[in-house]
């Protein structure tokens, strides 16, 4: 009796515990269902300039070759200091490594090498119904983001734009929340067009805004909300801009020419850009990268991106051989999908210095 | 000595095997004092790893300006960080602005006024708003609360405004956050207030309202200024729900409209972007630091005013009523003897005061239902956008797929998830066992004081915690980088104390006659403790270790920074992991609607997943309850 009494509820509990158990179990492990046999993995993440084109590649790769890329896009500047703490195996950046970054690298693992992988323009992308068509220049758009002009029918923007129909509406520029190479790009060019910004703001991953801008994160973030939100303005990588369906401003480029992001654009002013000489940081720092902003040329787009991987020289074994062949095939073979992903192809003469510089590598 | 009857088959083998000697409590001993350890040492090193990352902005405190400028601009080499702290500030109060005046009126209309009926019922939403995960939140504020009511609502006067993100909506977000816990802490308060007193000033011809605001507030107020405090200890650390719809700016305003950052949400966006050797990073964890100091005042001073170590200022009652028992101080019982101000006279009834009743339920009513609103709003609004968009594909496939889904994320959650479980789950019972078994140890108020500012830390410099000691310590040149045993790690540190807790509650519910009856007949207290006090509490231990395992399904801020996220499945332990808190934020920001949708069918699915696992362990507590 007295068993009986004891024992029925500790009885059911152990049903129930085993019970809890059993269905925690299975579904962890259903879960699994469509998971592949274990396959190299390597882990990377960075700039979100580049995310489109990289998840392609990431697809295409690991159906060619098994090999996976683990590619998580949280920033440039993310990029750059996991590829420092070697948390990453590669990372990506629009912006170089500068002095500093550079230096810290080199006491931690050495030498590290920027791949160019791929060129993409930067669109400015706004948010304003009825006006499908805009024309603005690196002038205009430092004083946007100046605060100093702050609605769509100021007589500068109607200056460039006659005849267009502008809305009395504020302008809500958009910025980068976390340290980013886009922005880097864009500020650099701005700089190059507008001194007060130069000193205001000047050129910076995550510089301090002169006035309150509101920040989102990576990329998608900022394509986000200019989506969402009308007479919005923001500034990301071209194919964020096309997938979402947005209007992008054509740009007064150095010639004086208003010029649409498109890969044509993109490879004219990377053609004017490559000739160029390379004197000031952070480009004179590291071989094959270079400014491809306010590029000289009548068809060049002024505000045009280059994305590197960045890798130590000294590599572990495994997966840095892995790595290097990833890279490899994304320089020869992966250059095919860039332009369906409106990035522009690296011509033939970086592609061939890059896989160069990656036969630098040594493992140990 | 054969061992006493009662023994349960479950635990028969172990009990015969460690019980019956002496080497089976010295064993028990050495376990449960090892976990308290355990915990000292995690509770040591979190400082320590803190402080000594943070040891350069320390030293350099005053020269780089760290506390007295809101010039932040790291690259040019300004580290004023006044504007963060002015966030916190700033969205903490108004939090308490709006969640006080409600959390406490819905607590005392609960308390005083409604029917048990509906008294249970509110509890369980309540406890159902507690439970949603902080992203969740952070979800639905950006996309309903900003965009669609305070957008809008700016648009309405013509102020200038970020689509209605910005300190405020945070704020208003925070509110609802802690919202239960003002409200369950109060209405403690309220309900521990002696019934003789209530029903003395009935007598005196107070009216409902009149016994409410002239003795029920006032005897409760330690109580409910714990409530505050504990809230706004929660307030500060709150990380997700913040950083998405607080705007991130960096520039100092105070309009209504203006955007902001805080602390936690500065900490979560930049501190995987620095490395061990800048200056930022010494910066960014001396304000780990700020904010870890300021969460554990919070929580001690309101544990302190709970336990009445701290006796905020009463004032005196009319008539001698309210004073609470015990009190010894002649001076206080001769102020409460006669009373300056008697106030007998208010009592008469008249239709005013009549009225003034009706008119105050009526207010007090409304608050209740005000702070149960958010809960169908935030549900409602989830299930709107996310019911319609679960498929089978979201189970089964991976987001870049045909047709997209989340499983990676599912996968990846539930792994961590059991992980984290494998290891809290027996350490924090170990430590029950310890404050349980050796109530005089001399540590072992040390213990408890730790898991309960544990419990308070907030949850992001748990991830900070985890990712230099995990992710990227500052020691090693291999480090082992973003790996499902570093956000394991973390989300455990956050289960120990939480489950040490309700496993100790759970101990102490156990009647004492039965333990005293197994140690008369002989048996060890190994015995005892397997065979008599384990098993009746265990429904208690379980439905504590349930729930605390649901809470940490839904964290996103540890895990930002120690598991990362993933691609694909995780093929080890040691690769980056994916969790479906962080998809959830990170599709949330996506301009994609397959992205977005996936968003709104994962906030969807992970809402009912941490509802399922709070109403189940409900079920089970009270079914453990019954058959008792």
């Amino acid at each position: 009796m007295q068993q009986s009494r004891w024992s029925t509820p500790i009885h059911r509990l152990r049903k129930q515990t085993i019970a809890i158990i059993l269905v925690a179990l299975t579904s962890i492990s259903g879960c699994r269902g469509n998971g592949s046999a274990a396959s190299t993995r390597i882990t990377a993440g960075g700039a979100t300039f580049i995310d489109p084109l990289m998840q392609k590649w990431s697809a295409e790769y690991r159906r060619q070759q098994g090999v996976e890329i683990d590619y998580v896009a949280k920033g440039s500047g993310y990029g750059i200091t996991n590829v420092i703490n070697r948390n990453l195996a590669f990372g990506c950046t629009d912006a170089p490594m500068n002095k500093g970054e550079t230096e810290q690298a080199r006491n931690t693992g050495g030498d590290v090498l920027h791949i160019p992988l791929t060129l993409g323009a930067i669109a400015i992308i706004y948010h304003l119904p009825g006006v499908p068509d805009l024309i603005l220049s690196g002038e205009v758009l430092a004083d946007i983001y100046l605060g100093q002009i702050t609605q769509w029918n100021d007589p500068r923007i109607a200056a460039l734009n006659p005849g267009v129909a502008l809305p009395a509406k504020a302008i809500v520029p958009v910025r980068r929340a976390e340290a980013s190479g886009t922005t880097y790009v864009f500020t650099e060019y701005l700089s190059k067009r507008s001194r007060e910004f130069a000193d205001k703001v000047g050129v910076s991953k995550s510089p301090k805004w002169f006035v309150e801008i509101l920040g989102k994160e990576g990329n998608a973030g900022i394509t986000a909300h200019v989506k969402q939100t009308e007479g919005s303005l923001g500034y990301v990588e071209l194919e964020y801009a096309r997938k979402n369906q947005l209007a992008t401003a054509r740009l007064l480029n150095a010639a004086g020419k208003a010029v649409a992001p498109e890969a044509g654009a993109v490879t004219a002013a990377a053609q004017a850009a490559l000739e160029a000489p390379r004197t000031s940081e952070p480009y004179s720092l590291h071989p094959l990268t270079f400014s491809c902003t306010d590029a000289a040329g009548e068809t060049a787009y002024p505000i045009v991106g280059v994305s590197y991987a960045i890798l130590y020289q000294k590599q572990p074994k495994q997966p840095g051989q892995s790595l290097v062949a990833f890279l490899k095939w994304a320089l020869q073979q992966g250059q095919s999908y860039a332009a369906e992903l409106g990035y522009a192809p690296l011509p033939a003469e970086l592609v061939r210095r890059g896989s160069e510089l990656l036969d630098t590598v040594t493992y140990e | 000595m054969k061992p006493p009857q009662l023994l349960s088959r479950w635990f028969s083998p172990v009990i015969s095997v460690v019980g019956a000697s002496r080497w089976g409590d010295r064993l028990m001993a050495i376990l449960t004092q090892a976990a308290a350890g355990i915990l000292l040492l995690v509770a040591a090193t979190l400082v320590a790893v803190l402080t000594y990352q943070a040891w350069p902005a320390l030293e350099h405190l005053r020269q780089w300006q760290i506390l007295t400028s809101t010039n932040w601009d790291p690259e040019r080499g300004a580290y004023g960080a006044l504007l963060f702290v002015f966030g916190s500030c700033v969205t903490s109060v108004v939090a308490l602005l709006i969640a006080v005046p409600l959390g406490v009126g819905a607590a005392v209309y609960l308390s005083e006024i409604a029917a048990p009926a509906r008294r249970r019922l509110a509890s369980f939403f309540l406890e159902l708003l507690a439970a949603i995960p902080s992203v969740v939140f952070g979800f639905w504020a950006v996309e309903f609360l900003a965009k669609r009511l305070l957008g809008p609502f700016y648009d309405l006067w013509g102020w200038k405004h970020q689509s209605g993100e910005g300190l405020l909506a945070a704020g208003i977000v925070l509110a609802v956050m802690i919202l239960p816990y003002v409200t369950a802490l109060s209405y403690d308060a309220c309900r521990s207030v002696p019934a003789s007193l209530r029903e003395g000033a009935l007598a005196l011809g107070a009216t409902r309202w009149q016994t409410i605001r002239h003795v029920v507030l006032p005897v409760a107020r330690p109580g409910i200024l714990a409530a505050v405090l504990l809230a706004l200890g929660r307030a500060v650390g709150e990380t997700m729900a913040v950083t998405m719809v607080i705007g991130n700016a960096q520039y100092f305003d105070i309009s209504p409209t203006a955007t902001g950052d805080t602390i936690p949400s500065l900490i979560a966006k930049q501190l995987h972007e620095t490395t061990p050797q800048e200056p930022r990073r010494a910066v960014l964890m001396a304000l780990g630091l700020l904010l870890l100091a300021l969460a554990l005042v919070m929580n001690t001073a309101g544990r302190a005013v709970v336990r009445g170590r701290v006796q905020p200022r009463r004032r005196p009652l009319c008539a001698g009523f309210g004073q609470t028992s015990g009190n010894d101080d002649p001076a206080i019982r001769a102020e409460a003897a006669y009373p300056i101000d008697h106030p007998l006279s208010r009592y008469v009834s008249s239709r005013w005061n009549h009225r003034i009743d009706q008119g105050m339920t009526a207010v007090l009513a409304l608050c209740q239902w005000l702070t149960i609103l958010p809960l169908f709003l935030i549900l409602g609004y989830i299930t709107w956008r996310g019911a319609g968009e679960v498929s089978w594909s979201f189970f089964t496939h991976l987001p870049h797929d045909q047709p997209p889904g989340l499983a990676h994320a599912l996968y990846g959650s539930a792994l961590l998830v059991a992980l984290a479980t494998l290891v809290a789950a027996p350490v924090g019972l170990l430590i029950a066992i310890f404050l349980h078994e050796q109530p005089h140890h001399p540590l072992s108020g040390v213990i408890t004081r730790c898991a309960e500012w544990l419990t308070a830390v907030p949850s992001i410099l748990i991830g900070v915690f985890g990712y230099v000691l995990l992710v990227s310590p500052p020691w090693t040149s291999r480090p082992w980088g973003y790996s499902a045993y570093a956000g394991a790690f973390a989300l455990a540190v956050m289960m120990v104390p939480v489950v040490a807790r309700s496993a100790q509650e759970a101990l102490r519910a156990v009647p004492a006659h039965l333990r005293e009856a197994a140690l008369a007949l002989g048996a060890t207290r190994t015995q005892t403790l397997l065979a008599v006090l384990l098993p009746a509490a265990w429904p208690a231990i379980l439905t504590g270790i349930l729930l605390a395992a649901g809470r940490i399904f839904g964290e996103t801020a540890p895990l930002i920074l120690t598991a990362r996220g993933s691609q694909f499945f995780p093929q080890s332990l040691s690769d980056p992991t994916p969790s479906l808190p962080f998809y959830i934020y990170d599709f949330a920001q996506k301009p994609d609607d397959v992205l977005q949708r996936l968003a709104w069918a994962g906030a969807f699915v992970l809402v009912i997943i941490v509802l399922c696992v709070n109403v189940a362990s409900r079920f089970l507590s009270r079914s453990a309850h019954s058959t008792r």
